[in-house]
């Protein structure tokens, strides 16, 4: 309570209150919100985000209907505006800034970000060498062919390695069991126990399981992996975000896309929005599932024979930056892996081993 | 007009037929795009012809679409190129122009800025392919080319390149009006946005005289600036939720006359060549009926001045590659062509 309770919609309570004592001893002046600003503060910054968007849109008793040549910063003004105006400008300049990278420094930004293996040889080739920092991958297949356990052999994968990995789960699907076989399978056969099963300590420390249920603890989970970069980035004992993985995305949003929910879309805009911004600003690979649904009696049926689509449907196709679809091969225990969006390569297949992925590339 | 002074002041020249020309005769921006610079055999061919009717002053406007001042959208579905198309437009345009030791990189020396909301830009392309494209024109000059030119030409190139990242519209209102203030000299940026301070016009007409490189001082003539934006509709579903029904003081029609508006300042107050590329689906708009239906307000398509519509082609390429097809919206009458995306670039 008082000091330490904060106003941000993000950290309302479970039970969906958002604590109004705080609230109200905020506007009255004796208390601080979180981040130590006052109330005055808070308004200079509310006024002065108001002034902004007037500056870039156009104060509306100016522009009228259809006047978009007036303005309020137009260029036919001879003084330029004033002082209010100027800092406006800075401002927008400054911001700009911070956000834009010149073309000499690109090389040494990229020579900063690492790609790192996801446990499989052949899924790596799928996705040009492994998984980036910075990139957003989909897997989407039917229920049972093996996005769980790529998933899980990502993330037992980036822990070893010495990352840390946010893993996600909305259906029950991770074992830490499995992530001990995968870690096994990732050392060689005659490695010293003790030295396994202190590694496996390390890594399974890393590795960090939260439960969500509904589209909007997600996005609680996401602004604040959002909010703790600037921490973390500052802070060298702790190891850095490496991996997201969410599994299954698509069984939270998809129950958004249907007709009753008028903000589904918007729903499911803001989560990729907010999942490609995060993969950015904190640098770690996200990667999530998605599960595929009939197409209906009408689709033509694709190479192996189903008829199936994405959940998620034609309005997330550009989210990702690459999509991998995963299919089982009838009659055999290999699936097939193919790239559905972004840069093409050749097919691969693999199959579900004890402690690892195998995998070949099509030849 | 009471004194002589007065008189004089009235009858004085307001600009010299340099500065006019300067101003008034401008260059396409070379894209390298078949489809968009105009026919033309090849590319070495086509630069020829390209450099015999500007020297001739011809009337017609000639090949070369991109020319300060005009909007170009892009619009195509979900992975047919666009974001390949404006890095291969973002390559070509920062690429020196006309250098002294003969290598002829088919450039502009434009000042390069990519706003990019969707975060789709792959900065290791761009760098794979300016560099094939330098090195492409270093082995062509042959014995002509100095040591080191090859170096020399990278770090000059892609200082004039600048790429920002777009978390929301509001990021791509401020990054239009901070060009705008930048490039209009009101805000110093300190050499960002590849000015360099002292180079070019001050607001009130009179040259300002500066340092700058060799090659910087014979561009000033007819500087070209290229502003990108990749995917103006990244935040279309976004943005589209705040409703002035409901309260909400910015909606959809104000943030995209905004940008119109921003838009066109800078392309005709600071002579920049645009293009913005747009995602669609392919199912909710389009082409109906011969003509071209937008889903943005309409705001935003007045300020359109040319559009062209991407879509898959049926040619079977490589691994790796992916083939595409453009065709003119606005002019309906230019050409369009057939374009494959490689790891090197774009083939046309």
């Amino acid at each position: 309570m008082g000091a330490d309770a904060t106003v941000t919609a993000s950290t309302a309570r479970d039970d969906g209150v958002v604590d109004v004592s705080a609230n109200r001893a905020i506007a009255d002046g004796t208390a601080d919100d979180a981040r130590g600003r006052t109330r005055v503060e808070i308004e200079r910054a509310l006024r002065w985000g108001v002034d902004m968007g007037d500056f870039l849109c156009g104060c509306e008793k100016e522009t009228g209907k259809g006047g978009w040549d007036k303005g309020c910063w137009g260029g036919g003004r001879g003084d330029g505006g004033g002082a209010r105006r100027r800092a406006l400008r800075e401002a927008c300049v400054a911001e700009t800034l911070a956000n834009a990278v010149n073309g000499t420094s690109i090389e040494r930004g990229l020579s900063m970000l690492e790609i790192l293996p996801t446990g499989c040889d052949a899924i790596d080739g799928l996705l040009g060498g492994g998984l980036r920092q910075g990139e957003v991958i989909e897997i989407v297949g039917p229920s049972a062919s093996g996005k769980t356990q790529v998933c899980l052999s990502a993330a037992a994968s980036f822990a070893a390695l010495g990352h840390r990995v946010v893993y996600v789960d909305t259906g029950g699907g991770f074992s830490a069991t499995r992530i001990k076989q995968f870690h096994r399978g990732f050392l060689t056969e005659d490695a010293d126990e003790g030295e396994v099963a202190r590694n496996l300590r390390q890594t399974l420390d890393l590795i960090a399981v939260h439960r969500c249920h509904d589209v909007f603890s997600l996005l609680h989970l996401l602004s604040q992996l959002a909010e703790e970069a600037s921490e973390d980035d500052n802070n060298p004992d702790r190891a850095t975000m490496g991996l997201l993985v969410i599994d299954s995305l698509s069984s939270l949003l998809s129950p958004l896309l249907t007709k009753a929910h008028h903000q589904g879309y918007t729903i499911m805009a803001t989560v990729a929005a907010t999942l490609r911004g995060l993969a950015t600003t904190r640098k770690t690979a996200a990667l999530y599932t998605n599960h595929t649904v009939s197409a209906g009696q009408d689709a033509l049926a694709d190479d192996h024979g189903s008829n199936l689509k994405p959940a998620l449907g034609a309005r997330w196709t550009s989210v990702p930056h690459r999509r991998i679809r995963f299919a089982k091969i009838p009659g055999t225990v290999w699936f097939s892996a193919s790239v559905a969006y972004g840069v093409t390569t050749k097919p691969a297949r693999y199959r579900i081993g004890s402690n690892n992925i195998h995998g070949e590339t099509e030849r | 007009m009471n004194t002589d002074a007065d008189a004089a002041a009235f009858v004085a020249p307001s600009e010299t037929l340099g500065r006019f020309l300067d101003r008034a005769l401008v260059e396409p921006t070379c894209t390298g795009l078949a489809f968009v610079d105009g026919e033309g055999e090849g590319r070495n061919q086509h630069q020829h012809q390209h450099q015999k009717h500007n020297h001739n002053h011809s009337r017609r406007r000639t090949v070369g679409a991109l020319v300060p001042g005009e909007i170009l959208e892009i619009v195509g579905p979900p992975g047919s190129g666009k974001t390949s198309i404006l890095t291969e437009i973002a390559s070509r345009a920062t690429l020196t122009r006309g250098r002294s030791d003969g290598i002829d990189l088919g450039g502009s020396s434009a000042t390069c800025v990519f706003v990019d909301c969707d975060g789709k830009f792959d900065q290791l392309r761009f760098l794979r392919t300016t560099d094939e494209k330098i090195a492409d024109g270093v082995a062509r000059a042959g014995n002509r080319a100095r040591q080191g030119a090859r170096e020399e030409i990278y770090e000059e190139s892609m200082s004039r390149f600048t790429v920002v990242r777009a978390h929301a519209m509001l990021d791509v209102l401020k990054a239009l009006a901070a060009l705008d203030a930048a490039w209009g000299g009101e805000v110093d940026a300190g050499g960002a946005f590849g000015e360099r301070s002292g180079e070019g016009f001050n607001i009130d007409g009179s040259e300002s005289t500066g340092g700058g490189s060799e090659s910087a001082r014979g561009d000033r003539r007819s500087r070209q600036r290229v502003v990108l934006i990749d995917n103006i509709a990244a935040f279309y579903w976004l943005d589209r939720a705040s409703r002035k029904d409901h309260g909400a003081p910015y909606n959809i029609q104000r943030v995209f006359s905004a940008a119109a508006r921003l838009l066109k300042r800078l392309a005709t107050a600071h002579r920049a060549a645009i293009v913005v590329t747009k995602a669609t689906l392919s199912t909710n708009e389009g082409l109906r009926g011969g003509e071209y239906r937008d889903f943005l307000p309409v705001e935003w398509s007045n300020a359109v001045t040319q559009r062209i519509l991407l879509s898959p082609s049926k040619e079977r390429v490589e691994y790796g590659e992916y083939a595409g097809v453009a065709t003119w919206d606005t002019p309906v009458q230019r050409r369009g062509g057939k374009f494959v995306v490689t790891e090197q670039g774009i083939r046309c």
